[in-house]
């Protein structure tokens, strides 16, 4: 992956439903970002538009949801569509949690850039975010994990 | 414990050992490793290392102060109870798997008496205290759990099924008092009194700094716990009242250590505060019962185990000067293996995982086990995979011998070192909340939610590094992570319109000036039990019973109790 060079933070919003009970995955996700060097908005919502609401207020470059007890589908079609609505398709939205594979394909259809799973590393998802942003971070600078 | 001559000889011997290792295999590999909360472990234990142990504080099965266990026997008398929880899809989805279970022999004995077991646990908005028509339950209703809203749904759920014969529990916390109301309609429909129900109520709205969702805030959430609990003291003499859960602690980062303390620092809040109600500890304590985390780090587990137990009793005799034997007994009746321990990745790795954390349970002599399923770490349970992890205890239970001796493990240096000294690291961490003010305190600041991310963090570097190994995920593998979990089981897609249109027939049936009566007095009710707090204590279960009574439904109920103590969250 080519290195950027110029510098510049990337901000990511990571949001979990107020329902959903598991915030292990996602703090932890919002942890190793922010040591990146990532700006992190973290957020917990009670209905999706919230989520694009958020986005558009704090202008981020990345999304990142959290599902692992339902709802996947509902939240995502749901933030997809208000994206799209509000001319804001240029923002990856990534999802992470326990998603079931074949729903995966439905998820792609809507515009999900990536799907993280259990057992996935975490570099997987930082270096995600930094090939998903035009000028962000170099490489270097992050942690050796 | 030792005379002085058997400790010199130890002393000696274990000299000669390690100056004999350290030639072997140099002095690095005598450094010994390090349990799960990093209590750095010698490679190997003597009498030396538990000579400060006063023999009573190990004692035997069924004697004070029970480190060693609850009952003399344990099971030479009885199975371990097998406390499943299941639950998904509509009331009638979540019957035909309480069925299965039964089928296969999920029964809970206790003495000469067998009880069904009924323990399901909601869907996300039934537990949020939400209808499934509820715009905010979308996309969630019958996903993780079962939807539960109305007496039509009880009546679906129960129906032909002997309450007297059923130990019942619904696993949503912050409908607690509401399911429990709803129940107790139900059952007086059915012709049955409360004085003949076994159930507990799970009550567990201390949670949210383990379980992220929005609930009540400390202030509220302790008094509706004491409200709960003082109701089933007064009512139902076969009623648990708190489920203390250190599960949840641990699942959300919480290593043994801190879930020992964590669990007690809520038995230890909870108490004073329903003695401010005015009840006595020998009334409510044996009421209370944990649901206790069982882990990889097979015999940290264990003696986290005989650890509260040991800690509870000292805690309730000498803190709260408790008189009955019951209060100083701590119910495990639900040793639950732990999720987080599963993985995505080769699932069927996790029946060797649920059988060791199993295992572990019964070594550790737990009331009740509920082992999780290999397929957990993907979806709701298939029947074939609840069916092994069933299959699983009765496995341990009937073909090794294991149940002809009371806590096999008693007296072992090693384990009898380690349980002092994770005892010993515990009360040292209750201290600690104590000074920060309590439980309330440190939920509400925020504390305990950092202490649990802190140590959930380290554990998940150490995966990432490499340093903890899990196979087939960070060794061994040959799977493609991230490409999604494969499916074993699909609730039914139809889930939310059924339970909507039942909904939908059951408010058509109803009186509705009625409903609207009932929920009006509920609300006064409410404002004078949060603003007359202790006095008002006693007066909120009545006003529950009384609309549900009226077929009022479970967010109806929900409603209106949200809007009079508050949720949020508090950091």
């Amino acid at each position: 992956m080519a290195i950027p060079t110029k510098t510049k933070k990337a901000r990511v919003l990571l949001a979990k439903s107020e329902m959903e009970a598991h915030d292990r995955g996602i703090r932890y996700v919002a942890t190793v970002l922010r040591d990146a060097g990532f700006e992190v908005i973290l957020i917990r919502y009670e209905i999706p538009d919230e989520v694009v609401k958020t986005a558009m207020e704090e202008s981020v470059d990345v999304i990142g949801l959290t599902f692992y007890s339902g709802g996947v589908m509902h939240d995502t079609s749901v933030i997809m569509r208000l994206l799209k609505e509000q001319g804001m398709n240029d923002i990856a939205v990534i999802i992470g949690g326990v998603i079931p594979k074949t729903l995966i394909p439905r998820l792609k259809e809507m515009g999900i850039a990536k799907v993280v799973g259990p057992g996935d590393s975490i570099k997987k998802v930082v270096e995600f975010i930094i090939g998903k942003t035009t000028e962000c971070i170099p490489l270097s600078r992050l942690k050796d994990r | 414990m030792f005379k002085k001559k058997v400790l010199d000889e130890a002393r000696a011997m274990e000299k000669r050992w390690r100056v004999r290792c350290a030639g072997c295999y140099g002095e690095k590999m005598t450094k010994g490793g390090a349990t799960r909360s990093g209590m750095p472990l010698k490679p190997v234990y003597s009498p030396t290392d538990i000579e400060g142990i006063d023999y009573n504080e190990i004692s035997l099965p069924g004697e004070y102060p029970y480190t060693r266990g609850l009952n003399p026997l344990q099971y030479q008398v009885n199975s371990w109870m097998l406390r499943w929880i299941y639950g998904y899809g509509t009331a009638e989805d979540s019957r035909k798997r309480r069925d299965f279970l039964e089928k296969v022999g999920m029964r809970e004995h206790i003495g000469e008496t067998s009880l069904a077991v009924v323990n399901i646990v909601g869907d996300l908005p039934t537990q949020r205290g939400l209808d499934p028509d509820d715009p905010r339950a979308q996309g969630r209703v019958g996903e993780c759990g079962v939807s539960i809203s109305t007496m039509r749904d009880f009546k679906k759920f129960f129906e032909g099924l002997p309450l007297d014969k059923l130990r019942t529990t619904f696993i949503c916390d912050d409908p607690t008092m509401v399911l429990l109301a709803m129940y107790i309609v139900y059952a007086e429909r059915r012709g049955y009194s409360p004085e003949q129900l076994n159930l507990t109520t799970i009550n567990r709205l201390y949670r949210q700094p383990s379980w992220d969702i929005i609930s009540w805030g400390p202030e509220s959430a302790f008094k509706l716990m004491v409200e709960d609990i003082y109701y089933c003291c007064k009512n139902i003499p076969r009623a648990g009242a708190l489920n203390l859960s250190g599960y949840l602690f641990a699942e959300a980062g919480a290593n043994a250590i801190q879930e020992l303390a964590f669990v007690l620092s809520v038995a230890i809040e909870v108490t004073k505060e329903c003695i401010r109600a005015g009840l006595d500890p020998d009334e409510f304590v044996p009421r209370f019962y944990t649901h206790m985390h069982f882990g990889m780090d097979l015999f940290e587990e264990i003696v986290k185990i005989r650890a509260l137990r040991r800690m509870w009793a000292k805690l309730f005799k000498e803190r709260f000067g408790c008189k009955k034997s019951e209060s100083l007994q701590v119910r495990t009746p639900s040793g639950q293996t732990a999720g987080i321990d599963l993985t995505a990745q080769e699932p069927l790795n996790n029946i060797i995982r649920a059988t060791i954390m199993t295992l572990g349970s019964i070594l550790a002599g737990v009331d009740g086990v509920c082992t999780s399923s290999y397929d957990e770490a993907l979806n709701i349970p298939s029947e074939e995979a609840v069916k092994l992890s069933v299959r699983t205890n009765q496995i341990l239970y009937h073909e090794t011998n294991i149940p002809c001796v009371s806590d096999p493990l008693g007296g072992s240096y090693y384990i009898e070192w380690l349980t002092s000294k994770i005892e010993e690291e515990a009360w040292k961490l209750i201290e600690r909340i104590e000074e920060l003010g309590g439980y309330k305190k440190c939920w509400e600041s925020g504390w305990l939610r950092r202490e649990m991310e802190r140590s959930a963090k380290e554990c998940q570097d150490k995966i990432e590094s490499g340093e903890k190994i899990i196979v087939g995920v960070n060794k061994y593998a040959e799977e493609q992570a991230g490409a999604g979990v494969e499916r074993t089981f699909e609730v039914d897609a139809q889930t939310e319109e059924k339970a909507m249109e039942s909904l939908r027939k059951f408010r058509a049936e109803r009186d509705v000036s009625m409903v609207k009566q009932s929920l009006d007095k509920l609300r006064e009710v409410a404002r004078r039990f949060i603003a007359d707090w202790p006095g008002s204590c006693g007066i909120l279960m009545p006003a529950l019973i009384s609309a549900a009574r009226v077929d009022a439904t479970l967010g109806e109920m929900s409603g209106v109790l949200q809007e009079v103590c508050g949720i949020g969250y508090s950091y």
